[in-house]
């Protein structure tokens, strides 16, 4: 592994000093370890020709291309104008789990401050909204350079705490940010996916391209215990005994049915999921977020 | 509710072990925070509280098998009301005399027989009775009447015993006799409740099923002394036991008669309250005295004389008929077997030399006993008429040879003998070291035989197989193993003089009497028994091979079986005490019959436990004097003993606990893993 790929493994960055390092740190070994194409995905630029095919948009017809060569083509852009991110970031109890060094809220805060970076390398505007059952703490999308330590000033600061409910931050964000840009929600979605269904609709029905990073810690995917537990929620406090072969069995089918379940929400939604988990490098996330936002320009 | 034992209450302490112990194992597994359980509701939660209640059903089982497992010691009796009764409805009354040897003492007898006359003249006129006599047997003497002077004919013919009862067995025959009827029917007992005669459990002097017992006990009006006598014959002595049973110190005269005639005597002094032994040594039998007697002489002060005789057999073989079977005439060792046999002098010896076995004419049932010289070589046929001899109960002395070593089996027998003969150590001289200085083959025998052994060969034996005597280095050389009912003493070594000079040493021919004397005789019956056993009869040993006892003659001679009864009668008690003659197939074996020692004890059983028993065993809450009104009043109850399902119900709730904590072992495993 470079050295740059080491730096965007989890426990690497968790060594780092703050969150503004750790950000730079990932988006610069990101960007080292990938293709220059990857990072056109905010850009505005020309990106390339393509023949004209029946029921293509005639506004992006070159008719100086057409005029001398009497062929039609189109010509394909990047993106059309700059955009907002806004992270949705969960800060519930639940994302305070960790198995190991890193817990799901500080991967999902090195995520978040990592898009937040990069986004703001392409001068887009960017924002956040920390929740979990209630809007924690906001800011607005913007395009000032204070916005972005101010964001991760505001991911550092937070600690996970309490239940999870996307209704209120939702609502509250579809009122807030009026323009259409780029939500990206981090979470362990650990809850009923046709309640997430009907709390993320209202945001996709503003315009708003919608990514669901659904961060989870390895053991949630893959539990192994030694003996019998009780296993106490994080949020609800409740209790239940849980047996190794309960966990070997039924348990490990019941978590993929349900990352199913959150990404048939996803689909229907027109929302992109990436599942991500606290042991694998940023760049996963990062890789697969780009790579879907591409498809989508 | 009464409880027949209360003490065993004490056991439902028990109780605490299991509950501490699930409280030990039954604590909650370790808590660790969690994301969320969302995934984990349901099934996991039923499965949790599933087993815990499995658990606690586990630990009810244990609580619930440990309760009744206390009830079954405690035993419980519940006093109800007796549906049976209601007004002035007949009752039953079995009238019963204990007729064991100590109700002959003093005028115990005459009281009872007062007792049961004065209960029949107070029978109300709904009142039926019927006169039971509990000695050997529970014997019912008169039918069910209300006639009173055919109850007192009864009595007449019922007279003590020679037998000592056991009251649980008394009272339990009386209730199945009870139980009978379908009237209520109460018990009468009239007994000296001798302590001796008091069952392993005081329980079972309680009737389940009869209307009540009423105890009416009989004592001796002043103190009384008893001395009683107990004997054993062995080698050459007599060793006399005499008993003082709560009586004073004396002298007293013990004396010794052989075949009735007196031989020795000895006075001792018997200690109060204690015991002192008499011994008649050097007694040097000649072979037709085999009757002993032993006699004290305890004067007019001992009130139970019948006690004071003691007599015992000393069984001895008079003349002893052997057929020796040989394969091979040239065989040396035949020679030997045959010449150190017949110059036995005691018992007489008698033998028959057949060689070959196959072809020769002769009856094996003719003989005592059987020697198989170089058993292996015997043809086929031969061996399997001795093995089925051996089984009817014949014995038979197996020689090995040279062909049972050739062989590597003994033929009669499925014992394998090493193909090689052993190789002995560097020591020359062999001798043969006896095991079992005890076995009836070697009783006149210890330590080393002087005798030398060349390539024996090494046997192995079977199970149940007896080792007597080996080699010095261990190998077995003389061995005894049962076969059916007869039993086969293996020698495993040839005797000729090439394989050993055992035949030509001093000790041959007393080893061979020793043989003879233990395969000859009749060493299945004892010697010695008590009046009131049973011994089994019967002529056909094809057809009975438990009853190798053909003919009892009396002390006096006469014999007791008529040829009709040999047929018919299965089974002969002893009734007085003398010395027995069984005719069994190998002759005549002596039993010595004595009075059953449990009499001698006059002790009667301590008041508080008459108290208990006639509390418990009446049935009725009544006195004597208002019997008739607390009958016609209802008042009756009766006793109902929880016994006869709680043994069931605590077997099922073991049953189910196996169940359950086989569950609960699968499920730690499972955990575990």
């Amino acid at each position: 592994m470079s050295d740059a790929a080491q730096l965007l493994k989890p426990e690497v960055l968790q060594g780092l000093s703050n969150l503004d390092l750790i950000a730079r740190s990932a988006i610069e070994g990101f960007l080292v370890g990938s293709h220059r194409s990857i990072q056109h995905g905010f850009s505005q630029e020309f990106a390339e020709y393509r023949a004209y095919r029946e029921g293509d948009d005639l506004r992006f017809v070159d008719w100086n291309v057409l005029a001398r060569t009497n062929r039609t083509y189109l010509k394909q852009f990047q993106g059309e104008t700059n955009t907002h991110l806004t992270l949705l970031m969960d800060a519930s109890a639940s994302m305070g789990y960790k198995s190991a060094k890193v817990s799901k809220y500080e991967y999902g805060s090195y995520l978040g401050a990592s898009l937040a970076y990069l986004a703001k390398r392409q001068q887009d505007s960017i924002g956040l909204m920390i929740f979990n059952d209630r809007v924690v703490d906001f800011r607005p999308p913007t395009s000032r350079s204070e916005a972005l330590p101010s964001i991760l000033h505001a991911l550092e600061g937070t600690t996970p705490g309490a239940g999870t409910d996307f209704g209120n931050p939702i609502r509250d964000c579809c009122e807030l940010i009026q323009k259409p840009g780029i939500v990206a929600v981090i979470s362990d979605f650990l809850d009923h996916p046709e309640k997430i269904l009907d709390e993320l609709r209202p945001l996709r029905g503003r315009g708003q391209d919608v990514i669901l990073f659904q961060v989870l810690d390895p053991s949630e995917l893959d539990l192994q215990l030694d003996k019998a537990v009780a296993l106490k929620d994080m949020e609800t406090g409740r209790t239940v005994n849980v047996d190794p072969a309960f966990a070997r069995g039924e348990y490990s089918e019941r978590i993929l049915k349900h990352i199913g379940e959150i990404k048939e929400v996803a689909d229907s939604t027109a929302a992109d999921h990436v599942v991500l988990t606290t042991d694998e490098p940023l760049d996963t996330g990062l890789r697969n977020y780009l790579l879907h936002r591409q498809r989508r320009q | 509710m009464s409880f027949l034992a209360p003490l065993f209450l004490l056991g439902l302490l028990g109780i605490a072990v299991p509950i501490l112990l699930h409280r030990m194992n039954f604590s909650d597994p370790p808590s660790q925070p969690f994301s969320s359980v969302l995934l984990m509701k349901n099934s996991e939660q039923i499965a949790a509280t599933e087993k815990k209640l499995r658990y606690l059903l586990l630990l009810a089982a244990r609580i619930l098998a440990l309760f009744l497992l206390v009830l079954l010691f405690v035993q419980p009796a519940l006093r109800s009301d007796s549906p049976l009764i209601s007004g002035p409805d007949q009752q039953h009354n079995l009238i019963v005399l204990d007729q064991s040897l100590s109700m002959s003492v003093s005028d115990l007898w005459q009281q009872a027989l007062d007792r049961a006359e004065e209960r029949i003249d107070a029978m109300e006129d709904n009142e039926t009775a019927q006169i039971i006599g509990a000695g050997a047997d529970i014997r019912l003497i008169t039918e069910a009447t209300a006639d009173r002077s055919t109850l007192i004919q009864g009595l007449a013919r019922l007279e003590p015993e020679y037998t000592a009862l056991d009251y649980g067995q008394v009272v339990a025959a009386l209730d199945n006799l009870a139980a009978g009827n379908e009237i209520p029917t109460q018990i009468y007992f009239i007994t000296d409740a001798q302590a001796s005669n008091m069952p392993v459990r005081f329980s079972d002097l309680i009737p389940r099923r009869a209307l009540g017992l009423e105890l009416d006990q009989v004592q001796l009006q002043s103190q009384a002394f008893n001395w009683a006598l107990a004997a054993n014959y062995a080698g050459d002595e007599v060793r006399a036991n005499v008993v003082s049973y709560g009586s004073p110190a004396r002298q007293m005269l013990v004396e010794l008669f052989v075949e009735g005639e007196f031989s020795a005597s000895e006075t001792v002094d018997v200690p109060a309250s204690g015991s002192v032994q008499a011994i008649f040594q050097d007694l040097a039998l000649d072979i037709d005295e085999s009757r002993l007697e032993v006699r004290i002489d305890s004067g007019d002060t001992d009130i139970f004389s019948a006690d004071n005789r003691y007599f015992l057999s000393a069984n001895s073989l008079e003349s002893v008929e052997v057929l020796i079977l040989a394969a091979d005439p040239s065989l040396q060792d035949t020679v030997f077997m045959d010449t150190a046999l017949t110059s036995i002098a005691e018992p007489e010896v008698s033998t028959n030399v057949v060689y070959g076995g196959a072809g020769v004419n002769y009856s094996l049932d003719d003989f005592n006993l059987v020697v198989a010289m170089d058993a292996a070589a015997l043809s086929e046929a031969v061996s399997e008429s001795l093995s089925s001899y051996a089984e009817r109960g014949g014995n038979i002395l197996a020689v090995a040879g040279a062909s049972s070593q050739n062989q590597g089996s003994l033929g009669l027998t499925e014992h394998q003998l090493s193909g090689s003969p052993v190789t002995f150590g560097t020591s020359e001289s062999q001798g043969i070291l006896i095991q079992r200085q005890l076995h009836g083959s070697v009783s006149d025998f210890s330590g080393t035989l002087n005798a030398q052994l060349y390539n024996p060969s090494e046997l192995t034996l079977l199970e149940d197989d007896l080792l007597i005597a080996s080699t010095s280095e261990g190998y077995p050389w003389l061995v005894e193993h049962n076969l059916g009912l007869g039993r086969i003493l293996i020698v495993t070594h040839s005797l000729s003089p090439e394989a050993t000079n055992l035949s030509i040493a001093p000790e041959f021919v007393p080893l061979l009497r020793s043989w003879i004397k233990y395969l000859g005789g009749s060493g299945e019956l004892p010697d010695n028994y008590e009046t009131g056993e049973q011994i089994q009869v019967g002529v056909n040993l094809e057809e009975n091979r438990t009853a190798p006892v053909q003919q009892v003659f009396l002390p006096g001679g006469e014999p007791l079986l008529s040829l009709q009864q040999q047929r018919q009668i299965q089974a002969v008690r002893f009734e007085a005490p003398g010395i027995y003659g069984l005719q069994t197939s190998r002759g005549e074996h002596l039993a010595a019959v004595n009075v059953a020692s449990a009499e001698s004890d006059l002790t009667p059983m301590a008041e508080n436990l008459v108290a208990q028993w006639r509390d418990l065993g009446s049935s009725q809450e009544r006195g004597a004097a208002n019997s008739t009104t607390a009958i016609e009043s209802g008042e009756s109850t009766i006793l109902k003993s929880f016994e006869s399902w709680l043994l069931p119900l605590l077997l099922i709730i073991i049953l189910i606990e196996s169940i359950l904590g086989n569950a609960h072992l699968k499920v730690r495993r499972e955990t575990i893993a």
